[in-house]
């Protein structure tokens, strides 16, 4: 009992004592980022133990210590839900970056500044913890912001570069978008049910939730980039390769599907909600699947295939199975990990060079690299008895099986089928076939920080699923009854994909350049979503805010219209009134008249 | 009360006479002491407030200005002294007299029992400003701004006069806290609706309402830093201040006369907001900015709940030391480069880093990042208005975006980037400005750990 | 995507039962012995195993020897192999039940459909069999 609790408190206050010490010498001196990794590692192993706890008897708590202030009727104090969702994810968080941190020893070691990266990536593993375990919107809007703003600080790491800024800002504005939605979620629960904490809000009953619901629809779309607000996921690749790591496995992205996941007892009842959110999700893991299968950057694919996997997971939450979802979050972490890592070993070894047409032949050179990211790739199509195919293939059969919008499930097989076709797509290019880079560069790939995490992790890839889903309570009712076929499909639909995919690669080889066509272009240009938006959107409102809000209005209504119109007729007439002008040529002239008038007067009298 | 205001008028004396190597030091020591002295209003007794004597009272709202306001003159002296450093003596201390004297205007501004002693005060507040603008700032356009600053404040409060002095005939008193019990409900005719705006306009002036904004961009600009600060910190919630103060005589016609002036802070906040994206000047940006959230803040009064004048007073203190921050910030770069312009002042990060980390709280403070009190602020804000009317978010939200990005695209226009060749052999930071940066964040950080001291008098 | 939704969407969707408000008529229609299925947890069993609220249903009992077992034997994940399967095929039992009832209402529905139409063609004038007069003659 009390071990649970403290347990749990140990390991997160761990994570801060490297934050706190930046004060001190430690930060400066080159054991800083192995500090920081030990830290993580018995963060890990600590965590460890209230999971196991809580997988042997079930027992859910909330720890409630800080009370922060009460406003009339609301209280708000610190306090943290340590539920099925918070006990399992802080374990596999931990691990991953664990793993993130010393694959970025290997990656950033020649970084002057890589004390402060270290730093930073605690700090956004902190954010990310917070948010995992809070128990009212307060605190998870804490977590919710510093995960956005340390993603500011993360993705624009190399800000000498224009592209880097941008796409922390892009980042920072897309998350700002679904921010509005959380607030407003905040607003309508404080309104209608005067309750922020979690347990308040569940057990109060409400008739229409449409609105707080798609508020935090909006939320989740704008952190789990899904479609419409998706185009940050694909830019913040301009961040370091740990990075994207973190950023795509277990922390940022996940967070919005975390999101709806905790409000899921809202949500089980409304169908609005989920139609629109089994849509959303379809529609995102589909047209992400579509952008990915022409990119030419290794990590875009990777990214956009997050993304893909982020639209599966919403629709998984659609379909009303959020423990299927956070499964596949947990599983998802592993491998998506991995992949990243992987491609950051081939792109550092090639001199940074992202491209995979350039690279080629890798299975020789880095052996190690190739076995994971082959691995990593099944684990991701889902292939059987790795982990993806735990949580995957039970979210398209319980897909396939549930009384659902069929357009969605389509769409979700397309995407399904397409994840193995880019994943093959990457194989083929990257590892197989004759060397295309440079012949001068020496790969080396035997660096113990390199190879220790990336095996971590492929331990984890094959085995994660295996060991959660049997570990874990029974949560949902298992799909056990369907036709043989609805059972292959998700295997089959994968399978097409790769002999697709394979054979298409195989027969394109030797085709000649033809010019594009209109399909390869609307994927290539990612479905010309950031030429439309990126271009139209912001020079519309920055020629509104110039046109309209500062010349228009400022400089010409309201600045010429009152003072200085005010002034101009105070000035105008002031001249007009006053009697004296210096036109002294006039005054004599009125003078000589006068002047005639009168002689004239005094002639005629005589 | 005059263990606030004695000291403060005793550092007159202290300046003159103090030997010339040392009136920074002492100024800014003893106005430093003199703002220990005002935290213990913060402790505020009992719900109603605290009579201190017959003129003067603090209750929990005015009493979080009256500290911001005695912070302040410390964190002004400290970033006056560069800007100061090749004037001759005398003007020096000119210069320390003026900002004492307006601190002393307005300490007695926050605490006046009578209205008139307080519109008094609220003017005479313009003399010291007016003058320290005028005088010490760089450009020429500086009498401009002044001209602005003065007109648009004088012709907006003339009203207010008159109105004072209707009230007082038909009441008997103007007694703040005798009106509280007095007020009568004002029907809706013609002649209350004028006493109405002639009691706010006063205030919609000097919050800035957008529309009547001009002078502060431009006073802003022109003044020299500590005018800078005063006015964003400070002056500008007098109007807030006085707003929240006069409601309760106006009941309840600002239920029904509040319209056109929320529509016109909500459209204001997502157009000052919008014109901030397209600053090229450092302080133009932060004084539109300062307009933005100061339609929050009016928008948050005229609702008129409970919540929003929680979040109003939260928001007036969190901007206080936010903007003035920002504005500190900003001169650091104008001493070092010379000019005002951001792009002449890029990728400061790498050659000031400890700068850089200034600038970067500063920034996320200003965009509210949770659980700032800038956020407690913002947010409460928005639950007022949201509960007023659900379509208020759309405005909200548009607002809340824009902020993010504009502080967010300051912070990499003058941090990121590449550094440019001309400022490659700027002075480093002095420990004076880091510290001063370091004062101006400290409260904000501790006031989040309990933000309901400056929650105001309804929490 | 199974055969209800190709139904649905494919062919004609007048006779397809709402899964969400189902049983439109009374259980025991057609069936005049038919019992009501026996729930063998109790409210309080499934209370001290702390249920979730959809998993409280006629197989609980054998999930809760299930999770029982798994607490017995807890560090090893791989016991409980029967139990889980006990589970699991009383589960799929359920699903073949539900899928039944399904077939019934969809079945029952066309019945209906059916014999309004019938009830429709008589009140016109027509018998069983006979075709409307305008084709006949």
């Amino acid at each position: 009992m009390n071990l649970f609790t403290s347990s749990i408190i140990t390991s997160l206050s761990m994570l801060t004592f490297p934050v706190i010490l930046t004060s001190t010498s430690i930060y400066k001196s080159k054991l800083y980022p192995q500090y920081v990794k030990t830290t993580i590692s018995y963060a890990f192993m600590i965590s460890m133990i209230p999971t196991t706890m809580f997988i042997y008897s079930g027992k859910e708590m909330i720890i409630s210590n800080w009370h922060w202030m009460t406003i009339q009727t609301m209280k708000l104090t610190l306090s943290f839900k340590l539920d099925y969702f918070s006990m399992i994810f802080m374990p596999v968080a931990l691990f991953v970056t664990w793993s993130i941190m010393e694959f970025s020893m290997w990656y950033m070691h020649s970084d002057p500044y890589i004390n402060r990266f270290f730093k930073y990536l605690l700090m956004f593993l902190i954010t990310m913890m917070i948010l995992v375990t809070a128990n009212n919107l307060f605190q998870l809007f804490i977590g919710w912001e510093g995960v956005g703003i340390m993603s500011f600080l993360l993705i624009g790491w190399w800000h000498g570069r224009t592209d880097a800024n941008t796409a922390a800002l892009q980042a920072v504005l897309y998350n700002r978008i679904g921010d509005v939605g959380f607030i407003m979620a905040m607003a309508w629960f404080l309104i209608n049910l005067n309750t922020w904490e979690f347990q308040q809000i569940f057990i109060t009953h409400h008739d229409n939730l449409n609105m707080p619901l798609m508020g935090l629809l909006l939320a989740a779309t704008g952190k789990s980039a899904q479609f419409g607000l998706h185009p940050w996921l694909p830019s913040a690749m301009e961040g370091p390769t740990p990075v994207s790591a973190l950023l795509h496995s277990s922390t940022m992205v996940v967070a919005g599907v975390f999101l709806l996941i905790r409000f899921h007892p809202l949500m089980e009842y409304n169908t609005t909600v989920q139609t629109t959110t089994l849509c959303l999700g379809a529609i995102t893991t589909l047209f992400t699947a579509i952008c990915a299968l022409t990119q030419n950057d290794i990590k875009k694919i990777i990214a956009f295939s997050t993304s893909s996997q982020l639209g599966l997971m919403i629709v998984t939450i659609g379909i009303n199975q959020p423990y299927l979802a956070f499964l596949h979050i947990c599983t998802h972490a592993f491998f998506k990990a991995m992949l990243f890592m992987c491609s950051g070993s081939i792109i550092h070894n090639l001199n940074d060079e992202q491209d995979i047409r350039k690279m080629g032949g890798l299975y020789k050179v880095l052996p190690f690299t190739t076995t994971s990211l082959i691995a990593g790739s099944l684990a991701l199509t889902g292939m059987p008895f790795l982990t993806g195919f735990y949580s995957k293939d039970l979210i398209i059969e319980t897909a396939n099986t549930s009384y659902t919008n069929a357009w969605a499930l389509l769409m979700t097989l397309v995407a399904t089928s397409m994840t193995a076709a880019y994943s093959t797509r990457i194989l083929f290019f990257a590892l197989l076939g004759q060397p295309r880079f440079n012949p001068m560069i020496t790969t080396n790939e035997n660096n113990p920080h390199l190879i220790n995490s990336i095996k971590r992790l492929l331990l984890g890839s094959i085995f994660a699923g295996y060991l959660i889903s049997q570990n874990i309570t029974p949560t949902t009712i298992p799909q056990m009854t369907m036709p043989y076929y609805l059972k292959l499909t998700a295997l089959s639909v994968t399978l097409l994909g790769f002999i697709l995919a394979l054979e298409l690669n195989l027969t394109s080889q030797s085709l000649k350049l033809k010019y594009p066509s209109n399909l390869f272009k609307f994927s290539n240009l990612l479905g010309y979503f950031p030429i439309i938006i990126h271009r139209y959107v912001p020079k519309m409102n920055l020629s509104a805010s110039q046109n309209l809000a500062s010349t228009l209005l400022d400089t010409i209504w309201l600045e010429s219209a009152l003072p200085k119109s005010i002034s101009y007729f105070h000035m105008k007439s002031s001249t007009t009134i006053s009697n004296q002008k210096g036109l002294i040529k006039l005054y004599f002239l009125s003078f000589m008249i006068t002047l005639i008038l009168a002689l004239t007067m005094i002639n005629f009298h005589e | 009360m005059l263990k606030i205001i004695l000291p403060t008028m005793m550092l007159m004396p202290l300046t003159w006479m103090s030997k010339p190597n040392m009136i920074w030091i002492n100024t800014t020591t003893y106005s430093l002491l003199i703002s220990l002295i005002s935290l213990l209003f913060l402790n505020q007794l009992n719900d109603n407030c605290t009579n201190l004597s017959l003129s003067f009272f603090t209750d929990s709202l005015s009493a979080p200005l009256l500290t911001l306001t005695t912070w302040l003159l410390p964190l002004m002296l400290m970033a006056s002294q560069f800007h100061l450093s090749k004037e001759p003596l005398t003007r020096k201390k000119l210069y320390i007299t003026m900002l004492i004297l307006l601190q002393l205007f307005l300490i007695m501004t926050f605490t006046a029992t009578e209205l008139i002693m307080f519109y008094i005060l609220f003017e005479a507040t313009l003399a010291p400003t007016l003058i320290i603008i005028t005088r010490w700032g760089n450009q020429t356009e500086r009498l401009n701004a002044g001209m602005y600053f003065l007109f648009y404040t004088l012709v907006g409060s003339l009203p207010l006069l008159v109105a004072l002095l209707f009230i007082q005939n038909n009441m008997g008193t103007l007694n703040f806290l005798m009106l509280q019990l007095w007020s009568q409900p004002m029907p809706n005719s013609w002649s209350n609706t004028l006493l109405w705006l002639a009691c706010m306009m006063a205030f919609m002036v000097k919050m800035p309402l957008y529309g009547l904004h001009l002078w502060l961009p431009k006073a802003h600009v022109e003044a020299p830093i500590a005018g800078s600060m005063v006015l964003a910190a400070v002056l500008l919630k007098l109007g807030g201040y006085g707003m929240m103060r006069i409601t309760i005589l106006l009941n309840p016609l600002t239920n029904s006369m509040a319209y056109p002036f929320m529509m016109l802070s909500l459209w204001g906040m997502i157009m000052t907001s919008s014109i901030c994206l397209r600053q090229t000047d450092l302080k133009s940006l932060i004084a539109y900015s300062s307009v933005s959230h100061m339609a929050l803040v009016i928008a948050a009064i005229l609702i008129q709940t409970p919540w929003s004048y929680m979040g109003a007073t939260a928001l007036m203190i969190a901007h206080g030391l936010t903007s003035s921050m920002l504005f500190c910030l900003a001169n650091s770069n104008y001493e070092r480069t010379h000019s005002r312009t951001m792009i002449l002042a890029r990728g400061l990060q790498v050659l000031l880093p400890l700068m850089a980390a200034w600038w970067l709280l500063a920034s996320l403070t200003n965009l509210a990042l949770p659980p700032t009190i800038n956020l407690i602020g913002e947010l409460f804000v928005v639950m007022a208005s949201f509960s007023w009317s659900n379509i208020t978010i759309i405005l909200m939200g548009t607002n809340i975006i824009i902020t993010a990005l504009y502080s967010l695209y300051m912070l990499i226009t003058t941090q990121r980037g590449k550094y440019t060749h001309h400022i490659k052999n700027i002075k480093p930071s002095f420990t004076r400005e880091n510290a001063l940066m370091a004062l101006h964040l400290m409260p904000l950080l501790l006031l989040s750990l309990n933000p309901k001291i400056i929650l105001g008098p309804i929490y | 995507m199974g055969a209800h939704l190709a139904r649905r969407y494919v062919s004609d969707q007048s006779g397809e039962p709402d899964p969400q408000r189902m049983p439109t008529f009374p259980p025991d229609y057609g069936f005049p012995g038919r019992k009501e299925r026996e729930m063998v947890a109790t409210q309080q069993q499934m209370n001290d195993a702390q249920l979730l609220l959809q998993q409280r249903d006629y197989c609980a009992h054998y999930l809760i020897r299930l999770l029982k077992c798994k607490r017995d034997s807890f560090p090893n994940f791989l016991a409980c192999r029967h139990e889980q399967h006990d589970w699991e095929y009383c589960e799929h039992l359920d699903y073949v039940m539900r899928m039944k009832e399904f077939e019934r209402e969809r079945r029952l529905l066309q019945r209906k459909k059916r014999r309004e139409q019938r009830e429709a063609d008589v009140a016109r004038g027509q018998g069983p069999g006979e075709v409307a007069p305008k084709v006949a003659l």
